[in-house]
């Protein structure tokens, strides 16, 4: 076959114009690579910092707690009012000890692919409740107050209650942890047409907006020297939005340096159990039937 | 055989066992990957729904990358040699309007994953069913290896992934 000189210069030119392409195309790879392998790394660093935080995090509690336990034993049956005050530190000592190991549980466990959805009805109104009253002490030591405000009060949304309630406490510890003092936080809750929402606020330091991205990332925590007089692992959010990914639900937020934050979650309604156990009335049939194909 | 125990597989979740179970699981775009050992007639299998894991949330077998190498590590921890190993992958259909998910061709790239990783591992991929339009249920016999298959019309709310 012979070509034209013009048809050779385009063919030529169609052919520098597809390197120039592949060429475009691999350095972008290569970019996108060198971004994850840094990622990767900081991750690897961070998850080195945690091991070595989570002794510390883990020991001084403890200590404070057999500390607190032998200096009630020693109190007089006259000192009844000390005794108390000293119970609401262990409580509040215990209670944040047992929320972070819940936490480590469950990333580990998601982390496994061992996490599973065991779904029923859950009163969300009672949930959120008794979420918020497991604060009591913390709320009381520090003035903030908690609003709710639901509107699905004493109806019954099938879904995972233990994730869902793990959802909930992470939300709610990060708005009163980074509330002031005598701050608020609001949590409205809806449910319609199989959909749960539950809006989270709080009047606090708020996020910039470069961090947004990075909220949900394991072991990361934005501003250290906060956190730091705060505790936790950084491990929170990304808890709460495995678990919401888990549920099929989504997770929103909304943030301003000095005004505050607001997580808006939004979960469907779990179908019913042999629905989700993938054994609904066709399960059998489909199992055995011709169409079946065997590998 | 309904004597044996059942399991449900989540996305994003993974399942091995000594003891025979049928595990069933619904794929759209996701990939599973069934590794079975012939010798102590045992299985595991997994459901990623992306490729690769980007240092985003957590390093969970969501993703291709960790959800094989997972698998991988608990065959081997029930006591199976990985030169034993056989694999059989499903899924990765484009069952999802892939101009509205913004993800390219996720499901190609799961189905590219499956197979570069296990023969970087050198586990042979005996059956497949890959690909496609359409997504798929299926019921994994721990205890035989056979993987039983139903193709399922295209309806993204009904998939798991």
């Amino acid at each position: 076959m012979k070509l034209t000189d013009v048809e050779l210069l385009d063919e030529l030119k169609s052919r520098f114009e597809e390197n120039a392409y592949s060429l475009k195309h691999l350095s972008e790879l290569n970019l996108e690579l060198m971004s994850l392998n840094r990622k990767l790394e900081e991750s690897e660093k961070m998850k080195s910092n945690f091991l070595s935080n989570i002794r510390n995090e883990i020991v001084n509690p403890f200590a404070s707690i057999l500390g607190l336990a032998t200096h009630i034993q020693a109190c007089g049956p006259d000192r009844m009012d000390k005794v108390r005050q000293m119970a609401a530190m262990i409580h509040s000592e215990a209670f944040s000890l047992d929320f972070q190991l819940q936490n480590i549980f469950a990333a580990a466990e998601l982390e496994a692919g061992e996490s599973h959805l065991s779904c029923m009805n859950v009163d969300v109104s009672a949930l959120l409740e008794s979420v918020i009253e497991s604060y009591r002490f913390e709320l009381q030591k520090r003035s903030i107050t908690v609003d709710l405000t639901c509107s699905c009060k004493g109806m019954e949304f099938k879904t995972d209650a233990g994730k869902l309630k793990l959802i909930i406490l992470n939300l709610l510890d990060n708005g009163i942890k980074f509330s002031p003092m005598g701050g608020s936080v609001e949590i409205v809750s809806s449910c319609s047409q199989g959909i749960l929402e539950v809006a989270i606020r709080d009047y606090g330091i708020g996020i910039e907006e470069k961090n947004l991205a990075f909220i949900f990332d394991r072991f990361k925590r934005i501003n250290t020297d906060v956190n730091t007089l705060n505790g936790g692992y950084g491990l929170g959010l990304t808890v709460a939005k495995a678990m919401l990914e888990a549920l099929e639900g989504t997770i929103e937020v909304h943030s301003k340096v000095g005004e505050g934050s607001q997580f808006i979650v939004r979960i469907p309604e779990a179908k019913a159990v042999d629905e989700v156990e993938g054994f609904a009335a066709d399960a059998n049939e489909f199992m055995f039937d011709s169409d079946n194909e065997i590998f | 055989m309904d004597d044996i125990e059942q399991h449900y597989l989540y996305p994003s979740a993974l399942f091995a066992s000594a003891r025979p179970h049928k595990v069933v699981t619904v794929l759209g775009s996701c990939v599973s990957v069934c590794l079975w050992d012939p010798f102590l007639r045992i299985g595991g299998i997994n459901h990623y729904m992306l490729p690769l894991w980007n240092g985003e949330g957590l390093a969970s077998p969501k993703y291709g990358n960790i959800a094989i190498e997972k698998l991988i590590e608990r065959m081997l921890y029930l006591g199976s040699r990985k030169a034993n190993l056989q694999a059989k992958i499903f899924g990765g259909g484009e069952v999802i309007d892939v101009n509205i998910s913004g993800r390219f061709r996720i499901g190609e790239r799961n189905i590219a994953i499956a197979k570069e990783l296990l023969e970087e591992h050198r586990i042979p991929i005996v059956a497949q069913s890959v690909g496609g339009k359409r997504g798929r249920k299926l019921m994994f016999l721990t205890s035989t290896g056979e993987v039983f298959q139903k193709i399922i019309d295209k309806n993204s709310h009904e998939i798991g992934g």
